[in-house]
């Protein structure tokens, strides 16, 4: 009879055995179990539609029973009567409920569209990537499975993952690939992408051979996992990428979808059975937190290795919260039928509101502490107990939400509180953690990864509570907690005034204050105590900036913005916000240089004393720039693509781009990044995917210096060297030096022998004099 | 007093009005919704998410000073989804109380939820809504969008048969090149 210790690597449902789990043996044995799963979903509605409903179910004694039964809903506060549907192979569970609910779709569902997963994890408590110990009979029938530990322990036993990582020489959307690179136990190889049948066989054998658990890929959801399938069919040589023998691989389809008011495109997907695929180009935040974070949102979210990757971080908290419900016995909604309460217009005034935020003053400020709620909205969220069923209407309870016409039920902790407490406790405790690691230490970085994995959690979860597809959301708890957050950030001011200080900037969950005496991290400690005291709310010190700027927006260099800022912390550490050198959209050309800029502010005791030396710096970036010597993949844009291509009035440069690619037969869907040149007239742009290669001679020099210097002015102008000061002192010294020069030929002349490149020795002036 | 009129009449018990227009149609619907505002409440579903409170409070400005007063007559709810809208029209207390419908269809045309869902949804809104405009005036404003696809049509076509008074607007057209100036 088996019995092992190991990890839960992958689930699904099968046709005949109904559930199939494989572990990774801590012997490093690798097993395939089953178990019989039945699911149940739940209909709810009036009486004669849900006896419609059982007496069309009924005569399918085999497949199906049936049981009337009591279940909590959420949005009505009590239980409720059900129908309850259980089906004894999960494989049919979807075909079965979609027929239901297309006969009968007047009646609500409940339970209905759970991964397999998420049930699992709330039945028996395992979840992917567990550490469990395990038993099973003869027939590798899944008898017992404990966990050894839960998905909250900081410092989890490390996987053995056998991981096999597949990626061509080049990005496939680029170029055309000549060849594979092949990793596995340190080894590499490198495959001819012009000779399949030995690259096939080749692959296989390295496939059997290593068994691997995940095979780790770049593009392979969208280019080289189907391009292998159609050859291995063309050849008639079998990969077995699945491990599960007899099953194909299981496609999802490409979408795109907005997140955050932004358009997202995700492309199509290639799951495996019985190991795991994930492609880096296609997994959500992978530059972010990589493969330690990802198994991270897996373990928390319950969802299997390959979903999470591919998944946004409010898919994560919604999995989280469905367990918590299913473990609870509470109805998760298939569609929530729940609305807004009907509310005086009057009140949409004073609850519709975000965060707090007190606008900075523009310019330079010194010593200046900024010190943060640690998780605000979520500690919010768990500290009041907010969540759907907890809001009550009329405001006759002591627990009222401050300015809103709403009260909190406190006599029980909510569904979502409860959901939340232990992700978030984690959080603090691995921040807490992280920061007495030293830097030296292996596991530093795998735990940043999982702290920020967390982090995304989190930041996602108050907004998932105002979600209009989120299973428990609903705007009324969302409209607290933000009430809730301005109430803690004016009391945290008023504690920060009392105690001599001078508040700069507010900023939803944050407060820049300023001591001429308080200068050093332990004279802030009573401040953080005093304000914890009257918010109830964890908040620590970020950090003591030696100094920060907060700049004027770029259309109205008056006006203060909030999120823009830049500054030098006492410990020599740069923060970046709102900037070129933090925007995604930006060039690398630009974006390095205003960076390197705010190193040299940074390396001195006094910023002024860095401006010759900044000056020095954007001239030769310029002259690097005008003598072609920027390599142009430094000078690439990425913009998103925004709308369909029809849908634009004026096309923007990414979509004039776009008609480029389009040109060349190739595809951009709305929320894809398109990389492109600014070049010299028109269409004004050359599409980085075309295939044909630039001509560096036809880039927009022009623009590109306007660029560096508005970047550069940004970081300056504090020191009174904005754009406009910064052009005429850069540009006008750059022609003085190169002038002296005795020619025989006419500088002007010179200048159109070679077109598109801006020539160095040719005073600007002299040039738009004569244009 | 320069007050801002109402370009559509007051809607009446017994029919259901229809405003098709662009988005720029919401400051006269606001103007619209404080006349019926100051003659007593009014409920409102938004579907797109688009109430303009300020603009109300303006409107309501040019007739009284009372205008808190006023904005406590208009009770408003906000859809996100097609289940929401139609959760809510059968969830409005039938008792005469004046009801209008904010971009009504943006929530049915939400391509995340099946087509002939939608449809059907729609259809048992509307009929949620001919019961309402039996006993108290309905009003409903289905948005036109810049770039029209052929799901908008299918979707506005069941409304316009249900209305008994129908308003259409347009844009003004918008000159691709910018007209001389001298």
């Amino acid at each position: 009879m088996p019995e092992f210790s190991g990890w839960l690597l992958d689930l699904f449902e099968d046709p005949r055995e109904g559930l199939i789990l494989y572990f990774i043996g801590e012997d490093g044995m690798r097993w395939r179990l089953s178990q019989s799963f039945p699911i149940t979903f739940y209909a709810l509605g009036k009486d004669a539609e849900l006896r419609a409903l059982w007496q069309h179910l009924k005569d399918r004694p085999r497949e199906i029973s049936l049981e009337r039964s009591q279940r909590m809903d959420v949005f009505k506060r009590q239980a409720v009567t059900v129908l309850a549907v259980t089906i004894n192979n999960p494989y049919e569970a979807r075909k079965i409920f979609q027929q239901t609910a297309n006969r009968f779709p007047n009646l609500e569902y409940s339970d209905a569209d759970l991964q397999i997963s998420l049930r699992f994890a709330a039945s028996t408590g395992a979840f992917p990537l567990s550490h469990c110990h395990v038993v099973a009979d003869e027939l590798h029938h899944l008898k017992e499975i404990t966990v050894l530990e839960d998905a909250w322990t900081l410092k989890s036993t490390p996987i053995p993952l056998q991981i096999l990582s597949l990626s061509p020489d080049v990005a496939p959307h680029h170029a055309r690939p000549s060849y594979l690179t092949v990793e596995i136990l340190g080894e590499t190889y490198h495959f001819d992408l012009r000779t399949w049948r030995p690259l096939l066989v080749n692959l296989r054998a390295l496939i059997q051979r290593y068994d691997p658990d995940l095979i780790l890929t770049d593009w392979g959801d969208t280019w080289l996992l189907p391009l292998l399938l159609q050859q291995s069919e063309k050849y008639h040589i079998p990969l077995g990428l699945n491990r599960e023998t007899g099953r194909c691989v299981s496609w999802r389809e490409e979408r795109t979808y907005f997140s955050y008011g932004q358009i997202v495109y995700r492309g199509q997907q290639i799951h495996l059975f019985g190991r795991c695929h994930i492609d880096r180009q296609n997994a959500v935040l992978w530059n972010d937190y990589k493969l330690d974070g990802t198994i991270e949102v897996s373990r928390v979210t319950s969802l299997p290795l390959q979903t999470s990757a591919r998944v946004s971080p409010g898919t994560g908290i919604s999995s989280i919260e469905m367990v918590t419900a299913l473990r609870q016995g509470i109805l998760v909604p298939w569609q929530k039928q729940q609305a807004e309460m009907l509310k005086p217009a009057m009140d949409l005034f004073t609850a519709d509101q975000g965060g707090l935020v007190y606008q900075p003053r523009i310019g330079v400020h010194k010593k200046v502490a900024e010190i943060d709620f640690v998780s605000l909205y979520p500690a919010i969220m768990v500290h009041f107990n907010i969540s759907p069923e907890t809001i009550l209407p009329n405001p006759t309870a002591d627990n009222l939400v401050p300015a809103l016409g709403l009260a909190i039920d406190t006599s029980q902790e909510g569904l979502i509180p409860k959901a939340l407490r232990p992700l978030l406790e984690k959080r603090i405790e691995m921040k807490k953690h992280l920061a007495s690691t030293p830097t030296w230490d292996p596991y530093r970085k795998n735990f940043k990864r999982r702290a920020s994995a967390l982090k995304w959690l989190l930041v996602t979860c108050f907004g998932y509570l105002g979600y209009k597809n989120a299973r428990f959301g609903r705007i009324e708890a969302h409209q607290a907690v933000t009430a809730y957050g301005r109430e803690a950030l004016l009391r945290a001011k008023e504690a920060a005034e009392d105690m001599g200080f001078r508040v700069i900037q507010l900023y939803v969950d944050g407060l820049w204050v300023q001591h001429p005496d308080k200068t050093q991290p332990e004279e802030i400690e009573p401040l953080l105590l005093e304000i914890q005291e009257r918010t109830g709310l964890p908040i620590s010190l970020d950090g003591i900036y030696r100094w920060v700027v907060f700049v004027g927006s770029r259309q109205n260099k008056k006006r203060p913005v909030a999120n823009r800022y830049f500054g030098v912390f006492q410990d020599g550490s740069i923060k970046v916000r709102g900037i070129d050198a933090r925007r995604r959209d930006s060039t690398p050309f630009v974006s390095d240089a205003q960076m390197h800029l705010l190193e040299l502010l940074a390396s001195k005791p006094e910023p002024e004393d860095a401006l010759p030396e900044a000056i020095r710096f954007i001239r030769e970036r310029l002259r690097t720039l005008r003598n072609g010597q920027v390599g142009l993949s430094d000078l690439l844009v990425r913009q998103r693509l925004g709308r369909k291509l029809e849908a634009y009035r004026t096309l923007s440069p990414a979509a004039r781009a776009v008609l480029q690619l389009q040109a060349a037969g190739k595809e951009m869907r709305p929320g894809q990044r398109v990389p492109f040149l600014y070049t010299m007239g028109k269409p004004g742009v050359f599409a980085w995917d075309r295939p044909q290669h630039p001509n560096p001679r036809t880039v927009d020099v022009e623009r590109y210096q306007r660029l560096l210097l508005r970047a550069a002015g940004i970081v300056l102008e504090s020191w009174g060297l904005d754009e406009e000061k910064l052009t005429e002192k850069v540009l006008s010294d750059a022609s003085q030096l190169t002038l002296p020069v005795p020619r025989k030929q006419h500088p002007l002349k010179h200048s159109r022998n070679i077109p598109g490149i801006v020539n160095p020795t040719v005073n600007p002036t002299l040039k738009n004099k004569a244009q | 007093m320069n007050r801002q009129l109402t370009i559509f009449p007051i809607p009446k018990a017994g029919k259901i009005s229809l405003v098709v227009a662009p988005r720029g149609v919401v400051q006269s619907l606001m103007t619209m919704l404080a006349a019926l505002a100051l003659r007593g409440r009014v409920i409102v579903l938004d579907g797109g998410n688009c109430f303009n409170g300020y603009a109300l409070a303006r409107a309501i400005r040019q007739h009284t000073h009372q205008v808190k007063d006023v904005l406590k007559q208009v009770m408003l709810s906000r859809a996100f989804t097609c289940y929401q809208m139609t959760a809510m029209l059968a969830k409005l207390p039938i008792d005469g109380t004046p009801v209008i419908v904010l971009d009504m269809l943006a929530t049915f045309l939400d391509e995340n939820v099946n087509f002939n869902k939608r449809q059907r949804l729609l259809d048992n809104s509307l009929n949620l809504l001919r019961r309402i405009s039996e006993g108290a005036p309905a009003a409903v404003w289905a948005r036109t969008r810049a770039t029209p696809t052929g799901e908008d049509q299918q979707f506005l076509a069941p409304l316009l048969e249900t209305a008994q008074d129908i308003w259409e607007l347009q844009a003004p057209e918008i000159p691709v090149h910018q007209l001389p100036l001298f």
